[in-house]
């Protein structure tokens, strides 16, 4: 494939990567293409920092194995999806065992290039947008998640989970109507617990 | 389509910026992942070629090669990569400025089977086995472990079905079902069950486990791999 891992770093990338003729891309494009769409997916699904290099490492190392599997004129974003998904689960039940044994919250461990108080408040965001997402019913979140945070269109949403593009829009308007009612419900518990 | 609040507009521009990887954090996996598929391919060929060379060093030596590098597949290969064990042809991950707690080490794999681990080897310029990983209560409960020990042992499997050892092959796949019923990798489980029980000469076995295969996915590249080796249509 032509496109260079440069040039694949976002949404208009993973268009470009199935949008040309459906040959099969080697490993390493396929590395190329899809690092940033895996490690996006993972992180909006649900894997925390401490553990994202794991999920990453273990989706390539699935198809790395499963390459020969792919075939010519299958969209190989949707693929990759499915394994990704597939690879996020595995790692949430293993967390959710080991959350219960009382590990830690690692991913407020995280500290990015900001100043204190505005990586504070970041943090504090993402930890809300996660339990946000975690609210959502699991069909909803998943066109959010592709539609928000990874800003797919809906036709590369409908390649991607293999359903109508109808279905894509409804899921996403109700979706973001939950999330919505949940953002608000949010802000006004916090300015309640600031008011006390 | 209705927009949204600037509260929840504001959580989503968040996750867009948080969820992003960073330059470092795509030079640092990507280094790791692709480094790993190369140094793999080229431990497949070396096998290859040491097959080849088996008549010439003679059988003990080649063997003794074999049992090194069969084992070696992209999970073990990536050990090597990730644990400075690696040839000199694999490249260091760069250095990064990041804070430890946000670096996650890039992990060991644990792929070489117990046989070989166990078994010394005399090479002067052979590869040191990698210590495995993963054995201790603490490592097998640790999240991703599980991938990584299913690779394991379908490498494991694979690698006694080439040695033809079709009866451990069949014990490491039993292993693998009752461990990992709906593991990332069931499918390519299914195929290499179907060409050891065909090794095994236990036809009517092999064939129900092809149409298993068959069922679940019907253009399976595994399926016609698994085909070609029983010599089945």
């Amino acid at each position: 494939m032509a496109t260079s891992p440069a040039e694949a770093t976002g949404p208009a990338a993973t268009t470009l990567a199935d949008s040309g003729p459906l040959t099969v891309p080697s490993f390493q494009d396929l590395c190329g293409l899809y690092f940033e769409f895996v490690w996006k997916c993972a992180r909006a699904f649900g894997s925390k920092s401490d553990e994202i290099d794991d999920v990453v490492q273990d989706v390539f190392l699935v198809v790395q194995r499963r390459h020969p599997d792919l075939k010519e004129g299958e969209h190989a974003r949707s693929w990759i999806y499915s394994i990704t998904r597939r690879v996020v689960s595995t790692h949430r039940r293993r967390r959710r065992e080991n959350d219960a044994r009382g590990a830690p919250d690692v991913d407020s461990l995280r500290s990015p290039e900001q100043s204190p108080l505005a990586a504070a408040e970041r943090q504090r965001e993402v930890r809300i947008l996660s339990a946000l997402l975690d609210g959502l019913e699991e069909r909803k979140r998943e066109v959010f998640v592709l539609s928000e945070i990874l800003e797919m269109s809906g036709r590369e949403i409908a390649e991607t989970i293999g359903v109508p593009m109808n279905t894509v829009y409804s899921r996403l308007r109700a979706a973001r109507e939950d999330f919505d009612a949940a953002a608000q419900r949010q802000r006004k518990s916090l300015e309640r617990r600031r008011a006390l | 389509m209705k927009e949204m609040s600037y509260e929840a507009c504001q959580l989503v521009d968040a996750g867009r910026e948080a969820f992003r990887p960073t330059e470092a954090d795509r030079a640092r996996l990507m280094t790791a992942i692709t480094g790993a598929a190369t140094l793999s391919v080229g431990i497949a060929a070396a096998a290859g070629a040491q097959r080849s060379l088996g008549g010439l060093l003679g059988a003990a030596h080649a063997t003794r090669l074999l049992a090194i590098a069969l084992p070696l597949t992209a999970a073990g290969a990536y050990f090597w990569h990730t644990n400075g064990q690696s040839p000199a042809e694999v490249q260091a991950p760069p250095a990064f400025s990041q804070p430890a707690a946000v670096v996650a080490p890039v992990r060991a794999v644990p792929a070489v089977p117990e046989a070989e681990a166990e078994e010394p080897s005399s090479e002067p310029n052979a590869p040191v086995p990698p210590e495995r990983v993963g054995s201790s209560p603490a490592e097998a409960v640790k999240p991703g472990n599980e991938i990584r020990q299913e690779v394991a042992l379908l490498s494991k499997a694979q690698a006694a079905l080439s040695r033809g050892r079709p009866q451990e092959a069949l014990e490491a796949l039993s292993e693998h079902a009752a461990r990992f019923p709906r593991g990332a990798l069931t499918e390519e489980r299914a195929a290499t069950r179907a060409r050891t029980l065909c090794a095994l000469g236990r036809r009517q076995e092999a064939e129900a486990e092809l149409k298993r295969i068959e069922r679940l996915n019907p253009s399976s590249a595994y399926l016609a791999r698994a085909r070609e080796s029983c010599g089945s249509r």
